[in-house]
């Protein structure tokens, strides 16, 4: 009966973890309340063939740093990087292979406190 | 233990059940229980005990015998924790997957006003645009780079 409980703990645990999407690190600034006030411009679309999500803040020194911190943790499961400089803003572009699809995570900035963020891919990709 | 009522039966079937009698006690009870045709839910419950108790054809000690009564609650351990992982497993799916049946979702917030038809849908397309061909531009810069920084190097090379 241990063994058999043991087995049912096991599949409970394994389904959990199946079920549970890899959550990209920069995903969680859209599930914060300050984007949504002003100054802020948020925005998602999602079907199934595209799910794309951005958020825009033209003076936020404050949300620029957090998400440099949360794409460079991404930037750790990324298997393409392209970082530079173009038009006044700095940029950094990752592709995470996830799912059979690739996540494109793109962010570009200045310094004062612009920062515009976007995920993108199928939707399957985030599951 | 011949001569019984149908109260002592019982009581003594009870006193069986919840393995309070000797060995010899039980013993006797079997072979009254098998000679006589009395019968009541508690009596037939130890007689259903003796047949399994037979079956397995060992010596169990008065401890043994309490430990029986283990495999009981484990069973119903093993029900409640099938049906917990049922529970937990349907949750989990329906948290993954329960948004698929929605087709097209569109949200958009400028300066904390949440924005919906037609000006919703054109400022996603605008943004999305936006973000897409900077995007590819960035891409299709870094590969030109890398190409000619290629070419030069080759260059110095010859």
């Amino acid at each position: 009966m241990k063994k058999l409980i043991s087995i049912i703990f096991f599949i409970c645990v394994v389904s959990v973890g199946y079920a549970i999407p890899p959550k990209l690190a920069c995903e969680s600034v859209f599930s914060r309340g300050d984007i949504r006030t002003e100054g802020h411009k948020v925005v998602s679309n999602k079907s199934e063939d595209n799910y794309f999500r951005s958020v825009t803040a033209t003076n936020d020194r404050e949300l620029l740093a957090e998400i440099k911190e949360l794409v460079e943790a991404d930037k750790l499961r990324a298997t393409n990087v392209v970082e530079g400089y173009k038009n006044g803003k700095e940029y950094i572009i990752l592709n995470i292979p996830n799912n059979g699809c690739v996540i494109n995570v793109g962010m570009w900035w200045t310094e004062p406190g612009y920062v515009h963020l976007f995920v993108q891919s199928e939707l399957k990709a985030f599951k | 233990m011949e001569n019984l009522t149908l109260q002592e039966l019982e009581q003594l079937s009870q006193a069986y059940v919840d393995c309070h009698l000797s060995r010899l006690q039980e013993r006797e009870l079997e072979l009254v229980l098998i000679s006589t045709p009395i019968s009541s839910p508690v009596i037939n419950e130890a007689r259903a005990l003796m047949d399994i108790a037979m079956q397995m054809d060992v010596n169990v000690s008065e401890d043994a015998c309490r430990k029986n009564t283990r495999p009981r609650i484990l069973k119903y351990t093993g029900i409640v924790a099938a049906i917990a992982v049922i529970v937990v497993c349907g949750i989990a799916l329906l948290h993954t997957y329960g948004h698929l049946g929605k087709t097209h979702d569109v949200y958009v917030c400028v300066d904390g006003e949440v924005l919906s038809g037609h000006i919703a849908q054109s400022i996603v397309s605008e943004t999305e645009e936006e973000s897409m061909a900077m995007f590819r531009a960035i891409i299709e810069d870094s590969e030109v780079e890398q190409y000619l920084s290629t070419q030069y190097m080759n260059s110095i090379i010859e």
